[in-house]
């Protein structure tokens, strides 16, 4: 009993919690996505585009001899590992295969860009440097021939060649500045024509460098080396910086930003569609949870109503209980009265009665001796006359006594006297028997009886308010009935009863049936021919405290407690009424009460006692 | 009235005037090659007393032989005296050792560029063969016997003495060693702080082309150029009895590119003067000699006598003033 309170809460508890966890979770879904996160995610490769941008603008800047130094190419790597890394550690690119994958194939990008700007350097340097010096080389080429002082010098003696015998050497002094001006040429413009153009110079001079005299000869070949340097790099150079320019960092980036862009449009979208779930969860829950309160005061008031009305019939009952209580009480307090009285005048009838019996007994004895004395004293004065005078007196007075009595005939008077007292004693200690088996006091409650027997009893109970009623009775053979025989007989004084008092002032009768209605059901009725319950009264007859008699004439007790013990005894109690003819009170008793009756009894007699 | 116009305008002018020539100095400044020495970063001072502590901890050798400082002298510019280094178990190393000074200003670590950063230069160094031919496990085993240096770690970091943390407490202190020359002091605007002769070798310096690769706050280090741009210095060299190594193919042995063959970062100069011999090779014993051979190789020049020591005097200016003990 204890347990289901308990359990209801238990799941009272877990059904709320179910419920709240439900709630949580959608909420905590409804906001799952970050859009400060998001963007600061997004701002992050926004500098990582400028960053590469930069890297590219200084990469141009270098090239164009703007900038000197290659920190500024440099730099970058570590701004982009610091946003690398920083994306990498950004939890919803971390969560995400995806998104890492296209964070590698940036620091991909980026790595190749890396290698490919180490190679513009190197190659740029030596380019530079090799540009740088054209100018230079042609300067101290000719004031290396200045300071020999021999700027007259005859040209270079050309040299044929066994390869080629129609070579005809170049003079230096015009080959050095037509190179250094078709390479500077070339470097700003790298035109394939000019190229092959210098090539060909670059040839002609290499094999006029063994006719020149040996100050020139170093110098000279020096500048071929710078020039054939400037025409390795210089379209390398091109080709290289489109590279630079072709490594698809942007590319990548927004290919992780589109990703990114593309995951948080879902996200928003399931965060949209987790808002309109929530707040149908939550509608749900509140209904559910208004639903389930309105229902349980629905509950609560009609309980409440129920418990009203249980209350109020229980109350009802109870009063009838008690007043029924107290009625039994006064019938057990009557009861026990009459036993008292019983004893009590029992016991003196008793003695009267042994008294007056004695008595009659004697009194042949007084009225023989009263006799014979008569008798003797007519003998002597018959025969005698000259008795004395004072003896003749006596026996004259004696013989006078004697017819006087015999006037009277005393002696039969007291004999009949005698008779009739004995005869009132034995009316008593009948009337005082009958009281004792109505009431049944002496005897066990439950037991079986003969209703005839019950009826017997109840009309000589009621036989001060029977004077004048003819009484019928038409008993039949009926089977022993198990039943509290004294209860039962308070039924039936009551039908008897009341079918006295709905009697006309004269000609009324009473017919008392007994029968067996089945072969276990034993039926009585009284019948009366009374004027009959009128119908709107009929109903409510078997109420208790209802009564039509005079204020103080009756409880209203006697028929709601006679259906009481009826149906406590199995048995069924009715009325058939006809407002001329009369009314039927017809009860029938199973010839075996229900086991409850017995166990309800043995009960009873347990607290009684 | 006109008067007052014309002046006006010839205000006009002189601020025009002003302005352009200062714009145009800046513009000088930031044009130079060489950009003066930046501040070493903010750092951790626990971080740094550890790392320096782990720099002269000989620990790290599986035979407790050397330390990083065993050849990375002080004394010797951050460098090695030796052409080529002695590790653990008397192993000869087969680069020279390149200066710990300033190396945190480096594109990449060693000759080859064969380490991103300087915390996975020490992850090299401790496994390598030729250098402490050891692991995390042997050096950390050891390590955290100390407990005054395990003590330090707790401090300094939350998960306390780790093979990351060791190498990032070396990597602090590495970083931490700047070396603020005279000629920074001169790029910053302190005309006198180097000689007339150094101002000339600075002005050779960038007219031979040397700043075309020695450029940059580190004067090199941030960029790679392979050696014997324009002669080929390893078929002289081989010419001259030393044969090519493995070595030699530089950059090619990282990244397996035959355009990175003899391919090696270009070196920073600072504290050049102090960190002979020269090369990867070791090979130059001299500055001059170290000079001579880039006119040759790099620049395919040739200078006078004057100007290339000129340069050299100049290369002087480029060691700290205040060497870290």
């Amino acid at each position: 009993m204890m347990q289901r309170p308990t359990l209801r809460l238990l799941a009272s508890a877990a059904l709320l919690g179910a419920l709240a966890a439900g709630w949580g979770y959608l909420y905590s879904n409804s906001r799952a996505v970050n859009t400060d996160r998001q963007n600061v995610t997004l701002g992050l490769l926004k500098d990582l585009k400028q960053i590469d941008t930069d890297w590219g603008a200084d990469v141009l800047r270098s090239q164009a001899d703007i900038i000197k130094s290659y920190d500024p190419l440099v730099r970058p790597l570590h701004a982009i590992a610091d946003v690398i890394q920083r994306l990498e550690g950004d939890p919803t690119v971390h969560q995400d295969a995806s998104l890492m994958e296209a964070v590698q194939s940036i620091r991909a990008a980026v790595a190749r860009k890396s290698d490919y700007i180490d190679r513009f350097k190197a190659q740029n340097a030596l380019l530079k440097n090799s540009l740088n010096y054209l100018p230079t080389a042609r300067r101290d080429i000719e004031n290396g021939m200045g300071n020999a002082g021999d700027s007259t010098a005859p040209a270079a003696v050309p040299v044929a060649t066994p390869k080629n015998a129609a070579f005809v050497p170049v003079r230096w002094e015009e080959a050095v500045p037509l190179l250094v001006n078709d390479t500077l040429r070339y470097y700003s413009v790298p035109d394939i024509g000019v190229y092959d153009t210098l090539r060909g110079e670059v040839q002609r001079v290499r094999l006029s460098l063994p006719g020149y005299s040996a100050e020139v000869r170093e110098p000279v070949g020096n500048l071929l080396l710078h020039v054939e340097t400037i025409l390795k790099l210089r379209s390398r150079q091109n080709d290289l910086l489109r590279d630079i320019a072709s490594v698809p960092v942007q590319a990548s980036v927004d290919d992780l930003a589109q990703r990114l862009t593309t995951r948080f449009d879902v996200a928003l979208k399931e965060q949209a569609s987790n808002s309109r779930l929530l707040l149908l969860y939550s509608a749900m829950s509140l209904a559910l949870v208004f639903g389930a309160a309105g229902w349980i005061a629905y509950r609560n008031a009609t309980e409440r109503r129920r418990l009203a009305v249980l209350l109020e019939r229980q109350t009802k009952v109870l009063k009838e209980n008690e007043a029924q209580l107290i009625h039994a009480q006064k019938m057990n307090a009557l009861g026990e009265m009459v036993a008292g009285i019983t004893h009590e005048v029992n016991t003196p009838l008793a003695a009267v009665r042994s008294g007056l019996q004695s008595t009659r007994e004697l009194m042949g004895v007084i009225s023989e001796t009263l006799q014979k004395d008569a008798e003797l004293a007519q003998a002597v004065a018959a025969a005698d006359g000259n008795r004395a005078e004072p003896l003749a007196q006596r026996l004259r007075s004696s013989v006078e006594a004697h017819q006087e009595l015999a006037s009277v005939d005393a002696v039969a008077l007291v004999g009949q006297l005698v008779d009739g007292g004995i005869r009132s004693v034995d009316h008593i200690s009948g009337v005082i028997t009958n009281m004792l088996n109505f009431s049944r006091l002496d005897r066990s409650r439950i037991a079986p009886a003969r209703l005839e027997e019950g009826l017997e009893s109840t009309l000589a109970m009621a036989a001060h308010f029977l004077s004048g009623v003819s009484v019928e009775k038409q008993f039949g053979d009926t089977r022993p009935v198990t039943c509290d025989i004294a209860q039962i007989n308070q039924v039936l004084l009551n039908l008897v009863r009341n079918a006295a008092q709905a009697l006309p002032e004269s000609g009324g009768r009473i017919q008392l049936r007994t029968r067996m209605a089945s072969p276990t059901l034993v039926e009585v009725s009284v019948a009366d021919n009374g004027s009959g319950i009128p119908p709107d009264v009929l109903p409510r007859i078997w109420e208790p405290f209802f009564t039509t008699k005079k204020q103080g004439a009756g409880t209203g007790l006697g028929l709601s407690t006679s259906r009481k013990i009826v149906a406590a005894h199995g048995g069924t109690l009715k009325v058939v009424s006809t407002s001329p003819a009369g009314s039927t009170f017809t009860m029938v008793l199973p010839v075996t009460p229900p086991a409850e009756l017995q166990q309800r009894q043995a009960a009873a007699g347990a607290t009684a006692s | 009235m006109k008067a007052t116009i014309r002046s006006s305008t010839a205000v006009k002018a002189l601020v025009v005037v002003a302005v352009s020539i200062l714009s145009g100095a800046a513009w000088g400044q930031l044009s130079e090659p060489i950009s003066p020495l930046p501040l070493a970063p903010a750092a951790d001072p626990r971080k740094v007393e550890l790392g320096s502590k782990l720099f002269r901890d000989t620990r790290f050798a599986s035979d407790n032989s050397v330390s990083c400082l065993s050849c990375h002298s002080f004394q010797h510019g951050g460098a090695d005296p030796r052409p080529f280094s002695v590790g653990a178990k008397g192993a000869v190393h087969i680069f020279n050792t390149p200066t710990v000074l300033n190396s945190g200003l480096n594109i990449r670590q060693q000759w080859t560029g064969g380490a991103a950063s300087l915390e996975e230069l020490t992850n090299l160094v401790v496994k390598s063969p030729r250098v402490f031919n050891s692991s995390w496990e042997q050096v950390i085993g050891k390590l955290s016997q100390d407990a005054p240096l395990v003590q330090g770690f707790k401090a300094a970091y939350s998960d306390g003495m780790t093979a990351k943390n060791i190498a990032d407490a070396l990597a602090v202190y590495q970083r931490s060693l700047m070396t603020p020359a005279r000629f920074d002091r001169y790029l910053r605007g302190d005309a006198n702080a180097i000689t007339p002769v150094e101002k000339l070798g600075y002005e050779k310096f960038k007219a031979y082309g040397c700043v075309g690769c020695h450029q940059g706050s580190n004067v090199g280090g941030n960029m790679f150029q392979r050696f014997g741009a324009v002669g080929d210095y390893f078929a002289a060299r081989a010419a001259a009895g030393r044969p090519i190594t493995d070595a030699d193919r530089g950059r090619y042995n990282v990244t397996k590119n035959p355009e990175d063959l003899h391919v090696f970062k270009v070196p920073s100069l600072r504290n050049v003067a102090l960190t002979a011999p020269y090369f990867h090779d070791g090979s130059a014993k001299t500055l001059e000699e170290a000079v001579d051979v880039m006119f040759r190789y790099q620049l395919g020049r040739t200078a006078a006598k004057a100007d290339r020591e000129a340069i050299v005097k100049f290369l002087g200016s480029l060691s700290g003033e205040a060497q870290k003990p």
